[in-house]
């Protein structure tokens, strides 16, 4: 991107320093960078100011997010309802501030059945034999040829219930971008001179894998994985959005979105402020994702 | 040359059917697991009724062989039969919906393409000015915002506020017009941005300081050698976005109450139409795949450099 200031202060390689050591120095260049970097700036304070949104979203709330007040269905904003209230007249604040747990509970446990999945087969492919790679790249091809909010919907469609079944449902249709890139990550690292003195050292396969390979391989699945948290923001918002994703009494913006939709013509209020909560949110991803690649993958750096 | 990109052809061609054979066993299966049949949802049916309906759909075979039954009819392109739309089979509600599908991708991808790529290039041409800022932010805020959120906007803007078009429905040309907008914004910006980087990666290269050393017109270079360098890469995004929007589209559909398959997906799951359901995945796998075969093998023809393998 033009305009953002090329720092030195990257990550060198972190073959020989130990953990902590290591820790410092990425996180001291971390600093240098992000002070330079309007555009991470910017989309951390986003990511920041959600996090403590949804984290005293029970403290600072002032109702109850299921409250109705049958005096003020599609208030517009007051002193009483800073942002109004919906049809059934629940504050539209308390229900959006609530609304960030559930959206970020989404964004981070999506990405754990991600990794669960992804970094197991991505390793076993990349480390494997040439036939266990093809056979398990063949049946990632396969997921992958899936259109993602279609998989989505589909597995959704099977699971029903709960919430964790939304985290499963896009999790089990976001994997296979993890899984492809630890994999080749995989096979480009374990041809490294560290990973040949670590086998002649008699390293177990395993202990390569685990200690040596994977700290390596990890800034661009970090970075892969913070871009995949506004994706699955936004397919828990559609998923609501359609009626078929967190069950009504848990708030979500999407199902916010659609109550305040049917509506329109009424309130606008009502639909305006989930989607501008959602649009916020997965732009403060975007921005994040953007700054912590160009940090962490110089190679990427956009023009 | 020719035979190399024939084999190719035929290569991938032949790899797609193992492909979509595996996505149908997978979705034939995975329908199948889901507790309770399609007949759940509608009154309480008396038990003899259901063994009745499930006897007519062939629902009381063995797995194996409803499985046999379905492979067979799909490779002859026989999607089945859809449980809610009883006098109709699959394909026949596919081709009905086939239609408002196709136009409003159809405009999607021509607004995208048509609107991405010059904004790309003039943002490229005036690299690091108050224009190229302007539009790569803009691209940067419009690629988080996800078509239904747009088109839910667009709607409070020309349709509630300013009552210029319908919010929603089919069938004059002035339903089109925004559902194909918010379908087109975010491929828009992605060609941009595509396009952008592009540009000036050819406007770096050796040959193209060759061409405007030796002499040759700005106007010349800029067309025949940059423009189509440039789009190389632009083409295969260009290919994927146009499966993506063909098959991407039924939360917009539903958002604008659009006639199209992804409406009709959308039914289909909430009526647990497994029927349905299974043939439209099929459907939209097929799409997929020919659309990107088709891309790789542009993509393989306006780049002489990449070879068949």
């Amino acid at each position: 991107m033009s305009g953002l200031p090329q720092s030195d202060g990257l990550p060198g390689p972190r073959e020989t320093s130990s953990p902590l050591s290591n820790l410092l120095s990425v996180a001291s260049s971390w600093l240098t960078w992000f002070r330079g970097s309007k555009l991470a700036v910017v989309g951390g304070i986003l990511v920041l100011l959600l996090v403590v949104a949804g984290v005293s979203a029970p403290l600072v709330s002032p109702y109850a997010p299921e409250r109705q007040d049958y005096e003020s269905v599609l208030a517009s904003p007051s002193v009483n309802h800073p942002l109004g209230a919906d049809r059934l007249g629940r504050d539209t604040l308390s229900r959006l501030l609530h609304g960030a747990r559930t959206s970020l509970a989404v964004g981070v446990f999506v990405q754990v059945v991600v990794l669960a999945i992804g970094l197991p087969v991505g390793l076993a492919a990349g480390f494997g034999s040439p036939r266990i790679d093809n056979l398990i790249m063949r049946v990632v091809d396969m997921v992958y040829a899936f259109p993602d909010l279609l998989l989505i919907i589909l597995l959704r469609s099977i699971f029903g219930g709960s919430l964790f079944t939304v985290f499963l449902a896009i999790g089990l249709a976001s994997w296979p971008t993890i899984a492809r890139l630890i994999r080749s990550q995989a096979l480009s690292i374990k041809e490294r001179e560290f990973i040949l003195a670590a086998k002649s050292l008699g390293c177990h396969p395993l202990r390569i894998m685990l200690a040596h390979l994977l700290p390596n391989a990890m800034s661009p699945v970090i970075v892969a994985v913070v871009f995949l948290i506004p994706r699955a923001i936004f397919a828990e918002a559609a998923l609501s959005y359609i009626g078929i994703g967190v069950s009504p009494p848990t708030p979500s913006w999407g199902t916010m979105a659609q109550d305040g939709y049917g509506v329109i013509f009424l309130s606008y209020e009502q639909v305006l402020f989930p989607v501008l909560a959602i649009s916020m949110a997965m732009l403060a991803f975007t921005l994040f994702g953007e700054g912590l690649r160009d940090l962490l993958d110089p190679r990427n750096r956009r023009r | 040359m020719a035979t190399a990109m024939l084999k190719y052809a035929a290569h991938r061609l032949f790899w797609m059917f193992p492909v979509l054979f595996g996505i149908g066993t997978i979705t034939f299966f995975l329908m199948h697991a889901v507790p309770g049949g399609p007949w759940d949802e509608t009154k309480n049916l008396p038990p003899p009724v259901v063994a009745n309906l499930n006897h007519r759909y062939d629902l009381d075979d063995p797995l194996l062989i409803q499985y046999g039954k379905f492979i067979g009819n799909a490779a002859r392109g026989d999607l089945g039969i859809s449980y809610t739309f009883q006098d109709r089979d699959v394909s026949q509600v596919i081709r009905q919906g086939l239609p408002a599908t196709t136009i409003l991708a159809g405009l999607a991808f021509l607004i995208s393409v048509g609107a991405g790529i010059p904004l790309g290039m003039i943002a490229a041409a005036r690299q690091n000015t108050a224009v190229d800022f302007v539009s790569i932010a803009l691209a940067t805020v419009f690629a988080s915002v996800p078509g239904f959120i747009l088109g839910i906007l667009l709607i409070m803007i020309f349709s509630v506020a300013w009552d210029l078009l319908p919010s929603g429905g089919w069938g004059s040309p002035s339903h089109v017009v925004l559902p194909a907008l918010a379908l087109s914004l975010l491929p828009m910006t992605f060609i941009a941005r595509v396009t952008r980087a592009s540009v000036l990666e050819v406007l770096g290269e050796d040959y193209v300081r060759t061409a405007e050393a030796k002499g040759m017109p700005p106007l010349v270079v800029h067309y025949r050698h940059v423009l189509r360098n440039a789009l190389v890469p632009v083409i295969t995004i260009i290919g994927a976005e146009a499966g993506a929007l063909l098959t991407g589209s039924f939360i917009i559909e539903t958002v604008f109450s659009v006639p199209g398959i992804g409406r009709l997906f959308v039914q289909g799951i909430m009526q647990r139409d497994y029927g349905l359901i299974t043939g439209l995945v099929i459907f939209y796998a097929t799409v997929i795949t020919v659309v990107n075969l088709i891309t790789d093998l542009l993509y393989a023809a306006v780049d002489p450099r990449i070879r068949y393998s």
